[in-house]
C-alpha cells in the first residue's frame, strides 16, 4: 500500500513500511473498563492479549458515550469520551467541584418574571433541557432573568458554563450580580456582542461552542483580582436582555447543565442537587513497563493527546519513570501552545516545539525514541522537533507510566492512543507512526 | 497424565491417561450435605467423599472450602432469627422462588432470588449477633455462611449443617513415569471461585515443605510459583505484572529443566531460572505441605515429563483471543 504524506513543502511519496510491532496499545477505539481497571493490548501471533492499567476516582464522572448522550460512570470506571470523536479518547481530569447548585434542574432556580417548562431535548440529544419562558416585567426595573447564587472562593479564577439554545429570543444577558457589566451573547449566531469590562466586577474572556444542533455552549470566568479576600458570591445570572434596546422583553430560550467550578479552564459537567459535588481526580498507571513492553535500555513512546487546556496558562504532563517521580523520568506536557519533553536526570529539554497554524486546538501525535540509554529522536505531528541536545541525556529502564506529578501539573486532556515499542524506531517509522 | 474431569466414583476421579489407573486421583470429602449444578441445569445432592463435577458447561471438578449453612429447614426458607457473630462477613441467598428476604438486625437489606452462579448473593458484615431473616412469598433453598463469598448450596433442617473439606490427591506420579526425573511441565486449567483473602495453591511435592513446586493464585490477585528443594529456593516466581479475577479462566503452565523455570499463563511467557536440580516430585495435591489449600473449579490438568518448549508453552496456554473485544469480555470487561 502506497501512502501519501505532506511535509509542509510538498507531497512526499512512501511506500507504506512494515512497522515495528507495539508490545503495547491503548486506545484507538479498542476500550473496556471495569472498576479499576483500563485494557490495553498487544499481538502476538494474530492473538489479543491484555496490558492492564490501573485507573482511580473517587467519585462519579460523566462523559459523552458513543450516542452522543451523557453518561455517568461509576467511581473507579475510566471514561471515554466520544464528542467529536468516533473512536473516543480516554478523559482525564483533575479534581473539581461544581459549587452552582441545581445544575440541571433550573426550577429550582430563582425565576423573575420567568416560567420553565422540563424534558426539552439538551445539547447531548437527551431530555435534560429547560426552557425558559420570560414574561415581561411588572415595575420596569429589572428585565425578566433566572439566577442561581453561588458561594465561591476568595483570590481563585471561577470557569462557568452553560448551555444555551434559541428559540425565539436573540440575546442573553450575563452578569455576575446586579450591579457587575454585563455580557451579552446573541443565540442566534453565536456572537458575544457586548462584554463590558468596567469597573471592577464582570464576566471575563467568554468563549462559545457551537454543538452544531442549535445549541451554544458559553463558558467564561469570573475577574480576579479586584476583590481579594472579600470578594462576594456572585449569581449564575441568565436574563433576557430587555434593557437592552435590541430586545423585546417576552419570550424564550432554552438552557441546560450549568456548572461553576474553580480552575481557569471548564471541565465535564457534574451535576449538583442541594449541594456541591466534588468530582475526584482521574489517575491512571502502568507499572509493569519492563515486562515485555520496553526494554532495559531501548525503546519509542508514542501518544496522540490532547491537551484540552493547552490554549494559554499550565497545563498537563504525563511521565514514565524508573522508579520514583523526580529521578530517571521522562516526561511530555503541553504549556502555552507548546509541546514539551524533558528528562528529570539529567535536566534536559529532548523537544520544545510550538505549534502552529492548523495544529493548535488539535490531536497533537508525538513519539520519542531511545537506544543504548540515549534518547534519539522527538516527532511531533510527522516532523522530527528533536532538540539539539536530545542525545545528552540518559534513558533508564522504565518501568511505570504515570500522569500529573510533573510540577505539580496535573493530566486535563484526551488521550486518542498511546503505544510503546520495545525498540527505537527509525526515522520512518517515527514519521509514519506520527504523521 | 492428563485429566479431563469425566468419570469419577466414590473416592476417585479417573484421569484420561494413564490408562492402567496410576493417573487416577484420590478425592475426599467427609461429611455434611453437598452439591452441584448437573448436566441438566438442576441442583443435585452429591454424596460423601465423591467429587463434584460442575456443569451446565463442559464439567469441572469444583473444590470449595468448607462451609455451615445456619439458615434452618433450608429447603423451604421460613422466617427465623439466626444468630451471628458481630464483625464477621456473610453471604446470604436462595435459589427458588419469586418471594424475598427482608434482613434486619445483624444488617438491613432485602435479598432477592439468586442465579445458579450465586451472582446474587447479598453479602454483608454483621452488624450485630442476631440477625432476623423475614419471608415473604416463596423463597426456598436458602443459605446462610460465614465467609466473604457464597458457595454451594448445603441442604439443612432442623439443625445448621456443615460441607466438609475437599481434597485432590494424586500419588506416585515418580513411580507411574508421569515424572521421571529433574525435568517436567504442569498445566493447570482452572477458574479461581474468588480472589480475596485466601490465597488458593496446588503443589507438587514429596509431601514436604522441603521438596514442592507451588502455584498459587493469592489474595492479591497475582499468580505466582517457585520450587524449593531440600528447603532451598532453586526458583523464584518470575511472573510480574499478571492479575487474575474471580470467575475467569487461567491457562497456567510451569516448565522447568536445565538453568529454566517458566511459568506461562494464558500465552504469556514469565521466564526465570533454575538453579538447583528438582526431584522427580512424587504427589500432586490441592492441599500445599504448608496448608493452603485449593479452591476453584479445575477445568484440565497435565503433567509432562519434559520441559515444554517457549512455542509449546504458547499453544498450550492461549486462549485464543482472535479480537479486542473476545478478550475483553473474557475478561470480565465491559467494552465501550
Amino acid at each position: 500500500m502506497d501512502l501519501l504524506l505532506t511535509d509542509g513543502t510538498g507531497i512526499k511519496l512512501y511506500t507504506d513500511i512494515d512497522m515495528a510491532t507495539p508490545t503495547l496499545i491503548l486506545g484507538n477505539n479498542d476500550w473496556a473498563t471495569k472498576d479499576g481497571k483500563l485494557l490495553g493490548y498487544y499481538q502476538n501471533k494474530g492473538y489479543y492479549f491484555p496490558r492492564e492499567f490501573t485507573f482511580s476516582r473517587t467519585s462519579e464522572g460523566t462523559y459523552i458515550g458513543r450516542d452522543g448522550l451523557i453518561k455517568t460512570a461509576d467511581a473507579g470506571i475510566a471514561r471515554v469520551d466520544f464528542q467529536n470523536n468516533p473512536n473516543g479518547a480516554l478523559l482525564l481530569e483533575p479534581a473539581r467541584t461544581n459549587i452552582g447548585l441545581w445544575s440541571e434542574d433550573i426550577s429550582q432556580w430563582n425565576l423573575s418574571f420567568a416560567t420553565v417548562q422540563d424534558g426539552f431535548t439538551d445539547p447531548f440529544g437527551g431530555n435534560k433541557a429547560f426552557q425558559v419562558d420570560f414574561a415581561p416585567e411588572v415595575d420596569g426595573t429589572w428585565p425578566s432573568f433566572i439566577r442561581q447564587g453561588v458561594t465561591t472562593f476568595a483570590d481563585v479564577v471561577h470557569t462557568s458554563a452553560l448551555y444555551c439554545k434559541y428559540v425565539d429570543i436573540q440575546y442573553l444577558k450575563f452578569v455576575l450580580d446586579g450591579n457587575s457589566a454585563p455580557m451579552v451573547f446573541d443565540l442566534t449566531d453565536g456572537s458575544v456582542i457586548e462584554n463590558d469590562t468596567s469597573g471592577t466586577w464582570y464576566v471575563k474572556s467568554p468563549e462559545v461552542t457551537d454543538m452544531g444542533n442549535g445549541w451554544w455552549k458559553i463558558v467564561f470566568y469570573r475577574n480576579e483580582t479586584a476583590f481579594g479576600s472579600n470578594k462576594p458570591n456572585m449569581y449564575f445570572f441568565v436574563g433576557n436582555n430587555a434593557l437592552d434596546t435590541l430586545n423585546p422583553n417576552v419570550g424564550s430560550v432554552q438552557v441546560a447543565f450549568a456548572q461553576v467550578e474553580q480552575g481557569s479552564y471548564p471541565t465535564s459537567y457534574i451535576k449538583t442537587e442541594a449541594s456541591t459535588v466534588n468530582r475526584g481526580i482521574d489517575d491512571i498507571a502502568y507499572s509493569s513497563l519492563q515486562n515485555g513492553v520496553l526494554g532495559t535500555d531501548s525503546g519509542t513512546w508514542f501518544m496522540h493527546y490532547q491537551w484540552l487546556n493547552q490554549i494559554g496558562g499550565a497545563t498537563s504532563a504525563v511521565h514514565i519513570r524508573k522508579s520514583a517521580w523526580n529521578n530517571e523520568s521522562f516526561y511530555l506536557y503541553n504549556y502555552e501552545n507548546t509541546v514539551r519533553i524533558g528528562s528529570t536526570t539529567p535536566v534536559e529539554t529532548l523537544c520544545f516545539h510550538t505549534l502552529t497554524g492548523d495544529e493548535v486546538g488539535k490531536p497533537v501525535k508525538v513519539a520519542l525514541s531511545w537506544d543504548a540509554g540515549v534518547y534519539q529522536k522527538a516527532y511531533v505531528n510527522g516532523v522530527d522537533r528533536s532538540a539539539a541536545n536530545i542525545g545528552d541525556a540518559t534513558a533508564y529502564a522504565f518501568t511505570h507510566l504515570g500522569l500529573g506529578n510533573v510540577s505539580g501539573l496535573t493530566a486535563n486532556g484526551l488521550i486518542w492512543e498511546m503505544r510503546f515499542y520495545p525498540t527505537a524506531l527509525t526515522d520512518t517509522e517515527l514519521e509514519q507512526l506520527t504523521s | 497424565m492428563v485429566l479431563i474431569p469425566s468419570g469419577y466414583k466414590a473416592g476417585k476421579l479417573y484421569s484420561v491417561k494413564p490408562t492402567d489407573g496410576t493417573g487416577d486421583f484420590t478425592f475426599s470429602r467427609a461429611t455434611g450435605y453437598s452439591s452441584r449444578t448437573g448436566p441438566t441445569g438442576k441442583i443435585q445432592e452429591v454424596a460423601d467423599n465423591t467429587p463434584r463435577l460442575q456443569y451446565p458447561k463442559c464439567p469441572a471438578v469444583l473444590l470449595e472450602p468448607s462451609r455451615e449453612n445456619l439458615f434452618l429447614n433450608s429447603d423451604v426458607g421460613a422466617t427465623q432469627t439466626i444468630t451471628v457473630v458481630s464483625g464477621s462477613d456473610y453471604a446470604i441467598y436462595f435459589l427458588d422462588g419469586d418471594g424475598q428476604i427482608d434482613l434486619t438486625g445483624a444488617t438491613t437489606a432485602t435479598v432477592t432470588k439468586s442465579d445458579l452462579d450465586l451472582s446474587g448473593a447479598y453479602l454483608f458484615t454483621a452488624g450485630s449477633t442476631s440477625l432476623t431473616c423475614t419471608v415473604t412469598g416463596t423463597a426456598n433453598m436458602v443459605q446462610l455462611e460465614l465467609g466473604t463469598y457464597p458457595t454451594t448450596y448445603i441442604k439443612t433442617e432442623g439443625s445448621t449443617v456443615t460441607r466438609a473439606l475437599e481434597n485432590l490427591l494424586l500419588t506416585g506420579i515418580d513411580t507411574s513415569g508421569i515424572l521421571t526425573g529433574a525435568t517436567g511441565t504442569l498445566f493447570f486449567k482452572q477458574v479461581s471461585l474468588n480472589n480475596d483473602a485466601e490465597t488458593k495453591r496446588i503443589s507438587l511435592s514429596d509431601g514436604t515443605s522441603a521438596n514442592r513446586l507451588v502455584l498459587a493464585f493469592n489474595s492479591d490477585s497475582t499468580i505466582s510459583s517457585f520450587m524449593q528443594i531440600a528447603g532451598v529456593t532453586v526458583a523464584s516466581n518470575p511472573v510480574v505484572g499478571f492479575t487474575y479475577d474471580a470467575g475467569q479462566t487461567i491457562n497456567a503452565c510451569v516448565a522447568w529443566g536445565g538453568s529454566d523455570f517458566k511459568v506461562s499463563l494464558n500465552g504469556e511467557l514469565f521466564a526465570g531460572s533454575l538453579t538447583g536440580t528438582p526431584i522427580a516430585f512424587p504427589n500432586f495435591n490441592t492441599l500445599d505441605p504448608i496448608g493452603s489449600r485449593y479452591y476453584g473449579e479445575i477445568d484440565e490438568m497435565l503433567i509432562f515429563p519434559t520441559a515444554l518448549t517457549d512455542d509449546e508453552l504458547f499453544e498450550l496456554t492461549n486462549p485464543e483471543w482472535t479480537s479486542y473485544s473476545q478478550m475483553a469480555q473474557a475478561l470480565n470487561y465491559t467494552l465501550i
